[in-house]
């Protein structure tokens, strides 16, 4: 990287704070360090981070409020710290702004990948450069939106429409957990029932269909009770 | 079916004549062979007597005696065929005769109402007996209330209706009904207020219970040692009054239910008691074991770390990565240990079953195998699950924990690098998952209790097994709240299976895809 990417650590914990910016800054990136959600909201605006890791559980505030508030005026990518054993918090964060969750505790390479994620996905937002995709290619999983046509190991894969759309949708923010009421609202519409029973079987299916082993996907990752997060593209 | 007044006085009027007339039939005979009219005052006291017997209350008896002494003077006393209580002596013969025969059928009569009474108070008795018995023998508090409804309606014919608590708090009565138009008037806003007000006030309410207010039942209190356990509502109109037998009879069983269902509740605190006691043991136990098994990874942790920050300048670059590498490993463990711990507290308090939501296996399965992958990236995982889409009630979390739990136990204890296999099948009712290994399997001793949480035997040092007992018994504790089975054995060829089942009831197969083409 030829600019160092500044990143804001939101966290009460010294340790964790101190951990997560020491394997930061040896991976080359500018760190900031805040211990309250108030001090979150200065820094924010003034520093312009990249990316910010926001702990869920602050003294001061509730995380999810700061998220929503830092929300109303950037898109900046938001990574949420959250324990684990707490589906509903994790699908809240998602669905009020959040772009990704990681859960405590996690290895540092697992930060370092969904960090470069979501720096990556912003910067196509921001340019407008290959947004949206026109083709998508992980490992060897080839999908070409255009044509509808999507090609495992070269082979043709025949879905449904909604298998289709599914699977584009996914593809689209590859790297990203994508809540089930996020899916069923955009696939399904926004007044379809939040029953998410058809999206399972439909996933169930897709799964048949692009992954040698269904039980041990290559492709498509479940996230129990959160969501569905597709391989990163190439 | 009672026969109607009228055509009882018919059949008592019918018996006096049919006994009045032979009996004057006899003594025609008896004077004609004897000429003497001295046995026909006898004849006629015998009549009046087996009147009295067999006809209803005191009128018949009476009246058949002043028959007697008319027909005895009009037939059998010179002159015949007339009255005349003039002659001389007769007046005393006739007083005397009716006295007599007055006085023997009121004795008879009044006996018969005795034997009556008796009989009634006897029949009352060994019915009260009956119930009583039945109460005592009674378990569970629903068989008891219905069993008063039953014996209360029997004994009043009309609608009943038990609370056991106030209606206003939202308590709906039980309801044994006659006829649907009274459970109307039962569940009615007045009607509850009444049973309201017995249960505030701790007394009777209803018609003639002294209650300011129209009601169509009367509401009796279930008291036993100033408690109330309930209230019992009778239907009645107005018009018909329960005689006081009905009544007190009524009262009697009404204080032996509020004993039963005071001895109920007794018995259920008590076996309450027990439970909370028997779960108070299970937790130390469980808390006993678990402070155990953190102290040796945490007595790790700090002497590798102390080492570290204190010696460093005499250690050797080698040493210092093994003693970090430590380090890491006892915390993984230790993650481990605390993700299982926070699993169990998932199983709600109290009533120890889970949250259920139909979840897809595969979904669950492959979950727990990629987290499975990246704690040992090396190890050999084989899964096979049925090939249809299955939903199978449960707690994601709990169960990838299980899986999670028997795999890595598997892969950790089979001694080797062998192939770790997760088995699905499908049966009827039933889910199972095999985590078979191919290693050395379980030692005989330890299979039986090896999900009591305390597997830890003197023979084997408490760091070969860390963590094995207290994993595998909340496994058992998650299973089991599932409705599900656990157990272990060894295969014939060697190496450990870990079996448990998940009750499938209620879950979606593919026949959800058939019924929804389109999806």
């Amino acid at each position: 990287m030829s600019t160092k990417a500044c990143i804001l650590i939101v966290e009460d914990e010294p340790i964790i704070c101190n951990f997560i910016a020491t394997t930061l800054s040896a991976n080359n990136y500018k760190v900031i360090q805040c211990n309250t959600g108030k001090e979150a909201i200065a820094l924010i605006p003034s520093h312009c981070p990249e990316v910010v890791l926001l702990d869920l559980g602050l003294p001061d505030m509730d995380g999810l409020n700061l998220l929503k508030e830092v929300r109303q005026w950037t898109g900046i990518p938001i990574i949420v710290i959250s324990e684990r054993d707490d589906e509903k918090s994790k699908v809240l964060a998602l669905d009020s702004g959040a772009d990704d969750y990681i859960t405590k505790p996690f290895g540092t390479s697992e930060l370092l990948a969904r960090i470069r994620t979501a720096i990556r996905h912003n910067t196509r937002l921001e340019t407008g450069h290959t947004f949206p995709l026109n083709t998508f290619k992980a490992k060897d999983l080839f999908i070409d939106f255009n044509k509808h046509m999507v090609n495992v190991n070269g082979e043709d894969v025949h879905l449904t429409q909604i298998e289709f759309k599914l699977v584009s949708l996914l593809a689209q923010s590859a790297g990203k957990v994508l809540t089930y009421d996020y899916i069923i609202t955009k696939i399904w519409g926004p007044f379809a029932v939040k029953d998410n029973q058809i999206l399972r079987v439909n996933m169930a299916n897709i799964r048949r269909k692009l992954e040698k082993n269904p039980v041990d996907p290559e492709y498509i990752f479940t996230e129990i009770g959160v969501g569905y997060r597709m391989l990163e593209d190439d | 079916m009672k026969k109607p007044h009228y055509i009882k006085c018919i059949y008592d009027c019918l018996k006096t004549l049919f006994i009045l007339a032979p009996a004057t039939l006899i003594s025609f005979i008896f004077v004609k062979i004897t000429n003497n009219n001295i046995n026909v005052a006898i004849i006629y006291i015998l009549a009046v007597i087996l009147i009295s017997r067999i006809t209803d209350g005191y009128f018949w008896g009476i009246i058949s005696s002043l028959a007697g002494v008319i027909s005895m003077n009009y037939y059998f006393i010179y002159p015949f065929f007339s009255f005349d209580f003039t002659r001389n002596g007769y007046p005393i013969t006739s007083i005397g005769m009716f006295s007599i025969s007055l006085i023997t059928s009121t004795t008879t009569i009044h006996l018969k109402e005795l034997v009556k009474q008796a009989n009634e108070r006897n029949e009352k008795n060994s019915k009260l007996n009956e119930i009583n018995n039945k109460l005592l023998t009674m378990n569970g508090l629903k068989n008891i209330i219905e069993l008063a409804l039953e014996y209360v309606w029997e004994l009043t014919g009309s609608t009943v209706v038990f609370y056991e608590k106030s209606p206003q708090t939202g308590n709906t009565g039980i309801i044994k009904s006659c006829n649907p138009i009274h459970d109307r008037l039962i569940n009615s806003h007045h009607e509850q207020f009444m049973a309201h007000w017995v249960f505030e006030n701790k007394k009777p309410a209803g018609i003639d219970m002294g209650f300011p207010g129209y009601s169509s039942c009367i509401y009796l209190p279930l008291l036993s040692h100033d408690n109330i356990w309930g209230v019992i509502g009778i239907y009645r109109t107005a018009q018909i009054q329960p005689d006081k037998n009905t009544i007190s009879s009524l009262n009697l069983i009404i204080s032996q239910v509020a004993m039963a269902i005071e001895g109920q509740h007794l018995s259920d605190n008590q076996q309450l008691i027990i439970i909370e006691t028997e779960k108070e043991k299970m937790r130390a136990n469980l808390l006993r074991a678990v402070s155990h098994d953190l102290r040796t990874p945490l007595t790790g942790m700090i002497g590798a770390s102390e080492t570290l920050l204190k010696n460093k300048k005499y250690l050797s670059e080698e040493a210092q990565n093994k003693l970090i590498e430590d380090i890491y490993e006892d915390s993984d463990w230790l993650l481990h240990m605390v993700e299982n711990l926070l699993s169990v507290t998932r199983i709600r308090e109290g009533n120890s079953s889970v949250n259920k939501t139909p979840e897809p296996l595969e979904e669950v399965v492959t979950e727990a195998i990629t987290r499975i992958r990246k704690r040992y990236p090396h190890a050999d995982i084989q899964a096979k699950i049925p090939e249809d889409f299955i939903m199978v009630p449960m707690d994601a979390t709990l169960i990838e924990q299980v899986i999670i739990n028997l795999m890595e136990n598997a892969i950790k204890y089979s001694g080797n690098n062998s192939p770790v296999t997760l088995l699905i099948t499908k049966g009827e009712e039933y889910i199972t998952f095999h985590v078979m290994d191919e290693g050395k399997g379980i030692q005989m001793s330890r299979i039986e209790s090896i999900f009591d949480g305390c597997s830890q035997t003197e023979n084997h040092s408490s760091d070969s097994s860390k963590g094995l007992g207290i994993g595998l018994s909340i496994c058992k504790t998650i299973i089991n709240s599932h409705g599900g089975n656990i157990s272990a054995r060894n295969q014939n060829n060697g190496g450990a299976v870990f079996t448990f089942t998940l009750p499938l009831e209620g879950s979606l197969t593919n026949e959800y895809k058939s019924l929804h083409p389109d999806c």
